[in-house]
């Protein structure tokens, strides 16, 4: 990447209590955010990724941050003053959460809520700031916006309500904006529109995004680079135009090869990933991905090194090493 | 697409306050009428009542009601209706105070114990279960026996055995709030503690606290009642409703009026707090509006949508393509 990236993380290790001793949901992950730029995270449910995003922000709950660091414009976030990142919350690196309806009070108008993160951070007084969020709703494209900056949250559909949510990251003018699944729980229709609307958003301010989904077309659609994680690590990492058509990586080909296409035979069961995501008190020992692994081979009794496959791209397998043949998966070339 | 909602169907503003409470809640606002009527008597007792509440007419002992005596006499020959006015004084008083007091103290220690959580709560939440361990009439006697008896003992004993119902219900409300996604939302745009606390827990849960108020109020007046009867709460002969109905059940087959009074406006004044405090809860929230009138964008604001209509009519207006 030509310019310094935005966020840093290195080798970010979160750990979180449970009666049976500490688990380790996420490990050993690193990656970066340039300005401007998309990077997507994806992996199955229980694989990591917003935890880890919740480690950016410094919002894990009962979690910490055991190891690594998380570096925001050059800044340690790890260990830094809470009030030191509730400021940078909201104002430099925004979230958006994936159930739009539950993530805005009910008992408060829409408006009231966008205009609270610019009373929060920039003590914007109470008719400036109710003015801007009209401004903020008009540009995520809420119809009417004067009239809906008085609407409670219920009144709204679920893609209006994720379009506000978008008001709310932006009312800052943040660097970087978090997007953990902001379109799961939108019909497809909306979900283009929101992708659109993120799109657009990101054009037109220079945001970078950090956009967590399981959704390997939204991968394609949006992001410039992106991060496959299962079970608490990065497996793959690099291009999106590589990644997904050429995967290095066993998991990353499965993931894709789960997507059902028109063509996918009907009489037969749809491609999936046999078995699912292990617990992290439960983790196999070696490589994670193993027991469930098409090409599970001897060496996979240990755990794989991320193998540089090419500039800015790496893979956590075997395959990759010294003496396996083949860089991407042998006989599974082509876009899926 | 542009929005097909009607313009009267969402977001203009309204009159809030009374006017809209009125309409929107025509129960709640009976109740409210009752208990501004409650209230009006009991501060103007000494105008309204024919007789004093303490003067005893010794040939007219347990008399029945009549133009002299409208609700007739107590078996001291004391004039009802006097003593009922006068006695509003004292149990409204009592009843308002102790359950306005603790639920002040009881969700302001719950909502603190359960959002800091750890430490804090495990030493809030023990005193509260020793304090709940005692059984409340003991702890009542006992607080009573030692600061003596007066109306203003009678409030503080009530309240410390009641603060703790209060805690409760807050603290549970704010564990479950505290785990809400807009709470973490609103953690995510960088609000503090306090900024957490004030806007979005506190409002959320005062729905279940209100409901929790108007339960406990009659609770109180009759806890006070008790009091009285156990000769520890406003001593004889103050006037109050509790104390009028545990003297009088005693003539309960000859003097019926005695005891009937009392209880009939004991109820009605319990009956109007409950509905009161139901109508305020569904008031306060938008999401339980009912159709009448229109909308105000203000926090306590009213919201109106015609119901049937609404749910359908406010996702009607679908996501519009962008408009660039």
């Amino acid at each position: 990447m030509p310019s310094p990236p935005l966020l840093e993380v290195d080798d970010l290790q979160v750990r979180f209590p449970t009666p049976a001793g500490p688990i380790d949901a996420v490990s050993g992950v690193s990656f970066s955010v340039s300005p401007g730029e998309t990077v997507a995270v994806v992996g199955e449910s229980g694989s990591g990724k917003s935890v880890s995003a919740l480690a950016v922000l410094g919002l894990l709950g009962a979690g910490r941050v055991a190891g690594g660091s998380v570096r925001f414009r050059g800044e340690e976030l790890v260990g830094a003053a809470p009030d030191r990142l509730r400021r940078l919350r909201g104002a430099d690196i925004a979230m958006i959460f994936q159930n739009p309806m539950s993530s805005l009070d009910p008992l408060f108008t829409v408006g009231d809520q966008v205009a609270e993160a610019l009373r929060e951070h920039r003590r914007t007084p109470r008719r400036t700031a109710k003015a801007r969020a009209v401004e903020l709703l008009r540009e995520v494209g809420l119809p009417d916006p004067e009239r809906r900056v008085r609407s409670y949250p219920h009144e709204l559909s679920g893609g209006q309500q994720q379009r506000v949510m978008i008001a709310i990251g932006l009312a800052c003018e943040p660097a970087l904006l978090i997007c953990d699944e902001p379109t799961t729980a939108l019909d497809v229709t909306v979900e283009a529109q929101i992708l659109d609307l993120l799109r657009r958003v990101q054009r037109d301010h220079g945001t970078a995004l950090l956009f967590i989904t399981h959704d390997m077309g939204v991968v394609s659609e949006l992001a410039d680079r992106v991060l496959v994680m299962y079970a608490g690590r990065v497996v793959e990492h690099g291009s999106v135009a590589e990644v997904l058509g050429a995967p290095g990586n066993p998991y990353t080909r499965a993931l894709i090869d789960s997507i059902p296409t028109p063509a996918t035979p009907r009489d037969v069961p749809m491609p999936a990933i046999a078995g699912s995501v292990p617990h992290a008190s439960d983790m196999p020992s070696g490589c994670r991905f193993h027991p469930r692994c098409p090409r599970v081979h001897d060496r996979c009794a240990t755990e794989p090194p991320l193998h540089d496959i090419g500039p800015g791209r790496a893979s956590r397998c075997w395959l990759h090493a010294a003496g396996t043949a083949g860089s991407t998966v042998a006989g599974v070339r082509g876009v899926g | 697409m542009t929005t097909t909602v009607p313009t009267s169907a969402v977001g203009r503003t309204a009159p809030t306050g009374l006017r809209a409470f009125v309409r929107a809640q025509p129960l709640g606002a009976t109740a409210l009428l009752l208990i501004t009527v409650f209230v009006l008597a009991a501060v103007l007792a000494p105008v309204l009542a024919p007789h004093d509440p303490l003067e005893q007419f010794r040939r007219d002992i347990l008399a029945e009601p009549s133009a002299q005596f409208l609700l007739g006499t107590d078996d001291l020959g004391r004039d009802v209706l006097s003593r009922t006015l006068y006695g509003a004084r004292t149990s409204l008083l009592i009843g308002v105070s102790t359950t306005a007091v603790s639920l002040v103290l009881g969700t302001a220690i719950g909502v603190v114990s359960g959002y800091l959580g750890r430490g804090v709560d495990v030493v809030v939440q023990r005193v509260m279960d020793a304090v709940q361990a005692v059984p409340g009439i003991v702890l009542l006697l006992f607080i009573a026996v030692i600061l003596g008896p007066s109306a203003r003992n009678t409030v503080i004993a009530l309240t410390v055995v009641i603060t703790p119902s209060f805690n409760r219900i807050a603290r549970a409300e704010t564990l479950r709030i505290r785990q809400e996604p807009y709470v973490e939302a609103a953690r995510a745009t960088g609000a503090g503690l306090p900024r957490i606390m004030a806007r979005h827990v506190l409002p959320n849960l005062f729905a279940p606290v209100l409901t929790l108020g108007s339960l406990i109020f009659a609770g109180v007046i009759i806890a006070e009642s008790a009091l009285s009867f156990l000769g520890i709460g406003a001593p004889p002969p103050t006037p109050s409703w509790g104390l009028m109905l545990s003297e009088g059940v005693r003539y309960v087959t000859r003097a019926p009026w005695l005891i009937i009074v009392p209880s009939v406006l004991l109820s009605l004044a319990v009956f109007s707090f409950n509905l009161l405090g139901d109508a305020l809860r569904d008031h306060l929230d938008p999401r339980l509006q009912r159709p009448v009138g229109e909308a105000s964008g203000r926090v306590w604001g009213r919201k109106r949508i015609p119901t049937g209509l609404a749910p359908s009519l406010a996702k009607a207006a679908e996501d519009e393509p962008d408009s660039r």
